[in-house]
């Protein structure tokens, strides 16, 4: 009955199950400007996808381009423009239209990019985990440091007696960020939304949070949206990669596709950016200048026209449609120069 | 190296140190300037010997930085990599004596040109800094006055250090934008209206205006998407060519440090643990933190691999680890590593190592020119 509501092309081919969660047509405007004057920041605009149990899916993109906000709207912290989030086939906009209901926070969940900022200065650890247990009434009182003790477990927090006890301050980045996950994890979700999860962390320990990630996905079969501005990350935990630009999705694919055969010219540019120590430092002037576009007055057409290094009269008139490159890995790109032009999809998002 | 033998540490940044050499040195090194055949034939511009700080607290002094020695040669860039807490903002502060209490420094040697850095009076570090060794610092956003126009800022920095009028210093910010690709009407802009990229470049054309032979660059592109970040490396690199300055290059991201840095120094807790040439470091490191470092980074080509990262957590400065004060973390720890601290020795040719006889993984045989 889920599977009924994905389309059938933005279905991964193999591997994860059923499709949990999909948004559709996603779209924030944040009003700004005066009265007489308004105006939006497009943060996000038009943008679908889907995550299936036990898959992750990596959002990348530069600051700015509007990743946090699709978490932030999944995660119904601020509602959307417009668009549609559907959960098991609920349409969750339409069925709980103010305020997310206790079952769908039960579901998805957050794990946010500061762990610093976001436990509690004032609460053990035990506290954090505690709540979450509570208010959805997951365990009895009897069994609830248990349980507790349980999660710490889990995110590799051991003795977790001792870690129940402290508070965040006691703790390194690591660990308060492996409390963060126990503490999504303590509603047992379906969809965890990761915000940068290791961007804050020292180095040597982000390996450990990504590899807990991967196990967690593997034994609980929960879907991740992991969201990075780092593309080597994106492909290691990433099962899906999809590229971000001023708001728009532009480029989708398998992880390892996406990364062989980048098909976007701003995919291509990012992977020609990432520093790779095989390859040594290419000596090739970069080509491509010009600034990333006002997110207040957006140029019509596509937004990386004024970047791109292969762009074309069309591409400063109109913003392309999705085109589907391969079915196998559904790997799909938003740009002129593969064909097809103006969908149905760019006039929507011309009107918005 | 002539001047190894006072080797007495000085006690605080104020103790002034045997001036005699200094003269001499000074000759020497400006006959070596131009031989560019780096890393270790040429005499160094920069030498380190020994270098402790340490910041003061109620418990007692922390030790950031403890016994650090390295050198950088003219034109070449150093790499110091390690994780956040190591020491590495600690050492480049240090070198341009811009720490403050409670940070001290302790101990140690620093020459440049074989001036003795540590000994400089207030009025000397003046021309010290910007003028022998500049720097540019992770947050652009924070090293640029937001209320001065960016030309304001080079401007100012020229007339302090040169002595030339208001409107030759402005022909002159004009160049140093052109320089580093900004156009030279936004001189009269402020910070906030320019792109992140933007401004990084306007940090890095200020440490260029007095064309000085050293430059500290301390994450000069961590706040910056990875599109603007090679841009940005792609010009110090180009502008390196061009005047020949030398770098310390301080971040974190072990895959922009092999691409962009001659030589790698890897710190952990106050020390560097292992030395040696970027791409020696990258396929042959010989210390288990260099190779956690490295498999800390996941590749972007290649088959996808499990990485491991490194287990526990970097240590607490304040007490730090007894021995080898990686050892707590480490899997190949030895009951010797545990008590004695293992020193930085040269195990292969070029090569530094932090390393006790017998450790696994290095065969003393192999090791030609250990000493």
């Amino acid at each position: 009955m889920t599977q009924s509501v994905a389309p059938a092309e933005q279905r991964s081919g193999k591997g994860p199950g059923e499709v949990v969660l999909e948004v559709r047509n996603l779209t924030k405007h944040f009003p700004v400007g005066t009265l007489f004057r308004p105006k939006a920041v497009k943060a996000l605009n038009d943008v679908s996808f889907t995550i299936s149990r036990g898959q992750v899916v990596a959002l990348v993109g530069e600051s700015g381009s509007g990743k946090s906000t699709t978490a932030r709207l999944i995660s119904r912290l601020m509602p959307p423009t417009s668009g549609e989030i559907i959960l098991r086939g609920k349409n969750v906009l339409k069925t709980e239209p103010h305020r997310p209901s206790l079952s769908y926070r039960k579901e998805v969940q957050m794990i946010f990019q500061d762990p610093f900022g976001s436990l509690n200065p004032v609460h053990t650890i035990s506290h954090h985990l505690e709540r979450p247990l509570e208010i959805h009434k997951m365990v009895t009182d009897k069994n609830l440091l248990g349980r507790v003790h349980e999660l710490l477990e889990t995110v590799g927090l051991t003795p977790p007696d001792e870690a129940a006890r402290k508070y965040p301050y006691q703790m390194s980045g690591g660990q308060r960020q492996r409390v963060a996950i126990a503490r999504a994890l303590a509603v047992e979700p379906e969809i965890i939304l990761a915000d940068e999860p290791i961007s804050m962390l020292d180095v040597s320990i982000r390996m450990g949070v990504l590899n807990l990630m991967e196990q967690l996905k593997e034994e609980r079969g929960i879907g991740f949206l992991y969201i990075t501005h780092d593309l080597a990350s994106a492909r290691y935990i990433g099962d899906r990669t999809m590229v971000m630009y001023t708001g728009y999705l532009v480029e989708a694919a398998e992880s390892r596709e996406l990364m062989e055969q980048p098909a976007h010219p701003y995919t291509q540019m990012l992977m020609a950016a990432v520093p790779n120590p095989e390859g040594g430092l290419i000596k090739k002037k970069a080509e491509a200048r010009g600034e990333i576009p006002s997110l207040t007055d957006m140029p019509p057409g596509c937004p990386f026209a004024a970047r791109c290094p292969k762009v074309m009269d069309i591409c400063k008139r109109s913003m392309p449609g999705r085109t589907q490159l391969s079915q196998t890995s559904d790997h799909w790109v938003r740009c002129h120069l593969y064909g097809q032009g103006e969908e149905k999809q760019a006039t929507t998002t011309a009107q918005l | 190296m002539e001047k190894g033998q006072s080797y007495q540490p000085v006690m605080s940044q104020e103790i002034a140190q045997p001036q005699t050499q200094v003269k001499g040195q000074n000759q020497i090194m400006s006959q070596s300037q131009n031989n560019t055949a780096f890393p270790v034939q040429t005499k160094p511009l920069l030498e380190v010997k020994d270098l402790r700080v340490e910041y003061l607290s109620p418990k007692g002094p922390v030790r950031a930085v403890d016994g650090v020695s390295f050198s950088i040669a003219p034109g070449e860039v150093l790499g110091l990599a390690g994780e956040s807490g190591s020491g590495k903002s600690t050492i480049a502060h240090a070198l341009l004596r811009v720490l403050r209490p409670p940070a001290l420094i302790t101990g140690g040697e620093v020459y440049f040109k074989g001036k003795d850095v540590l000994s400089l009076a207030e009025h000397e570090l003046e021309e010290f800094r910007w003028q022998d060794i500049s720097m540019v610092f992770q947050s652009a956003m924070n090293s640029l006055n937001p209320v001065m126009r960016i030309g304001d800022q080079i401007i100012d920095v020229l007339v302090k250090h040169k002595k030339i009028s208001k409107r030759e210093a402005r022909l002159r910010a004009g160049e140093l934008l052109d320089i580093v690709n900004i156009d030279k009407n936004r001189l009269d802009a402020y910070p906030h209206e320019l792109s992140g990229g933007m401004r990084q470049r306007a940090v890095i054309a200020i440490a260029l205006a007095l064309n000085p032979p050293m430059m500290i660059m301390d994450e000069p592109t961590t706040a910056l998407d990875v599109v603007v970040q090679k841009e940005i490396m792609q010009q110090i690199e180009e502008l390196k060519e061009k005047m020949g300055f030398s770098i310390l290059f301080i971040t974190h991201d072990m895959s922009l440090m092999v691409e962009f840095s001659n030589r790698i120094a890897i710190m952990y807790a106050g020390e560097i643990v292992e030395m040696a040439a970027a791409r020696e470091i990258f396929e042959n490191p010989l210390h288990p933190y260099t190779r956690g470092l490295i498999s800390s980074f996941p590749p972007l080509v290649g088959p996808k691999r499990k990485m491991a990262g490194i287990p526990g957590a970097p240590p607490n400065m304040a007490e730090p680890p007894t021995g080898c004060r990686f050892h707590p973390r480490c899997t190949q720890c030895r009951p010797v590593d545990k008590v004695t601290r293992p020193q930085l020795q040269e195990v292969l040719p070029g090569h530094w190592l932090a390393y006790h006889e017998g450790m696994p993984g290095i065969n003393r045989g192999q090791a030609g020119q250990a000493k």
